[in-house]
């Protein structure tokens, strides 16, 4: 078969569409959407409800409470995420952990439903500027294998000075055909 | 190959409003048009699109490492020399590609190669009614009897840009922002469809009319909250972009774009004489040179074409008879090239063109176009097709 087998809208349709083909055997699947914000504003503002981006940041601090990388002195952690440490109590001694700065929020996506929010991760920022997150391996357990890895984002708010200096070219030869690309 | 008529869906047209396919009719005349479609056998499509296809892709690809360390060939191409590192550079790190589209001039068993028209590499349309909306015909087509059981398309064109987002995905800051002319209902329902694939890919994305994107004082690009955008998917021709205000700062924005800079070089009708030049005599090629002296009367049997003309605009064509086709349009203000005439073969509707597409580095579908005349343009209407 030189076809998809089968095909879906999540986005553009009036509701999610699935349509698995006539030859389709596959079950049709699900598909996850991530998304890296560094506030609740900034998760409402990429069309997130109130609600999911409140309980994504609740979620993801509460996680990091668990799941964060802990150091046995403030110095050890500040090498690491600079001014952004602090310190817990713990029965078995207090301990350093890097504070949140962003929550990565996974939802599910499928045919004919909402969003299904799934879980939602915490961020850190390390000493370089740089967005990192907690994974575990798989199999690994929490011993061992724990680590971070860079979420691939930089700081994302400047200050805008100017606009409208794309789409002049548009304008120009318009009036002559329905747009301005194609081929 | 053959056109076949066939009664149309009678809901399409709803269903194409409720799946996003909003430009079916445009200024009142019909794009989408499913009263005919064209049957192809699998040889045909696997000998004679398919695999030139992804022959000529390898071709033009191997082409452009020759040119961004090459400032003559730079300046045939008309590419503005403030781009030109910023070009190379993107090569050298092998900035990630999405799509594009070869036009063939195709008529089917006995009647010879398929020729290559030109390579839209950087802003190619038709997407969405290729990749969905002729899919869904074939299968709803089929469902209903209309068409045989077993009947097939080539067409994975939406599964092939899932992966390749996926795949990309990687080496993209997020979210991915989608930007287009934010009047052309055709663009912004394309953008629309290729976010809709990203998503499906995992990536957040966001849109953004290409008129307001905003400029930062330390020269970075912004969205209308002020936020940085990092990486652009733009259904926008480059060449536009560099000529623009805001083009002056790309080079130094750390935008990553896609189509990346170094499509400037494919999307450019140049890449035809030199493709000629280096393969002389393939069978997809036609015999194509630069253009020094537009002023001069074209000879019979020639066509010329500006660089950067999109949509069959200034296309200026001469029969082997002498006979003369003109195409109006606004892209009088870039060099010329000459490709040997080759027509369209004539079928009942019109006259077909193959869009063959090419995503990641797959060959993976196709899309055929019917215009009334031997230019195609964007007065054309969208044709199914089935493998039978």
């Amino acid at each position: 078969m030189k076809r998809s087998r089968q095909l879906a809208l999540l986005a553009i349709a009036q509701t999610p569409w699935l349509l698995v083909g006539c030859d389709g055997s596959s079950a049709p699947q699900e598909v996850t959407k991530q998304g890296f914000y560094t506030s609740i504003d900034a998760c409402q503002h990429d069309g997130n409800s109130a609600e999911v981006c409140q309980r994504a940041s609740n979620s993801a601090s509460t996680a990091g409470t668990n799941t964060a990388p802990r150091y046995k002195s403030k110095a050890e952690c500040i090498a690491e995420y600079g001014d952004l440490c602090t310190e817990r109590e713990h029965e078995s001694g207090g301990f350093w952990m890097p504070l949140m700065t962003g929550f990565m929020i996974s939802q599910l996506l499928s045919p004919g439903r909402a969003p299904v929010y799934l879980d939602s991760n915490p961020i850190y920022r390390n000493r370089t500027g740089q967005y990192t997150e907690v994974y575990r391996d798989r199999g690994g357990g929490l011993a061992g294998g724990v680590g971070t890895r860079p979420v691939d984002i930089a700081p994302n708010r400047a200050i805008t000075v100017s606009r409208s200096g794309f789409g002049s070219s548009a304008a120009a030869r318009s009036g002559w055909g329905g747009s301005s690309r194609g081929g | 190959m053959q056109r076949i008529a066939i009664a149309e869906r009678p809901d399409w047209r709803a269903s194409a409003e409720r799946l996003g396919f909003q430009f079916h009719t445009l200024e009142g005349e019909p794009y989408w048009d499913e009263r005919a479609y064209y049957a192809f056998s699998l040889e045909e499509i696997e000998r004679d699109i398919e695999t030139p296809t992804g022959e000529v892709h390898e071709l033009a690809m191997d082409l452009v490492g020759d040119v961004v360390q090459d400032e003559s060939l730079l300046r045939r191409l008309a590419i503005p020399e403030p781009y030109w590192e910023w070009i190379a550079t993107s090569w050298r790190e092998a900035s990630p590609h999405l799509y594009g589209r070869m036009d063939f001039a195709y008529a089917g068993d006995g009647s010879g190669p398929a020729k290559l028209y030109e390579l839209n590499y950087d802003t190619p349309t038709s997407l969405y009614e290729a990749a969905f909306f002729q899919w869904l015909w074939l299968e709803e087509q089929v469902a209903r009897g209309a068409l045989a059981q077993g009947s097939d398309q080539y067409n994975l064109i939406q599964e092939t840009l899932i992966e390749a987002f996926a795949t990309i995905a990687k080496r993209l800051p997020r979210p991915l922002y989608f930007s287009a002319v934010r009047e052309s209902l055709e663009d912004q329902g394309t953008i629309a469809y290729l976010a809709d694939c990203a998503e499906q890919a995992g990536l957040a994305t966001r849109k953004i009319a290409i008129e307001d994107i905003g400029l930062s004082e330390d020269g970075r690009y912004t969205d209308t909250d002020d936020y940085v955008i990092e990486a652009l998917f733009k259904l926008y021709p480059l060449e536009f972009m560099f000529a623009e205000p805001f083009g002056a700062a790309l080079p130094a924005s750390r935008l990553v774009l896609i189509e990346p800079p170094w499509k400037a070089i494919l999307s450019n009708k140049g890449i035809l004489p030199l493709l000629w030049q280096r393969h002389e005599g393939h069978p997809n090629l036609l015999p194509a040179f630069f253009d020094d002296k537009p002023e001069e009367a074209l000879p019979a049997g020639w066509v010329r074409k500006p660089l950067f003309s999109r949509e069959g605009a200034n296309i200026e064509l001469r029969t082997n008879d002498g006979d003369t086709q003109r195409s109006d349009g606004p892209y009088t203000d870039a060099p010329y090239i000459r490709q040997a005439f080759h027509p369209l073969p004539k079928f009942d509707g019109g006259y077909p063109l193959i869009g063959s597409w090419v995503v990641g580095d797959r060959a993976c579908g196709l899309g055929v176009r019917e215009d009334a005349s031997l230019i195609t343009q964007d007065t054309s209407r969208f044709v199914p097709h089935v493998i039978r």
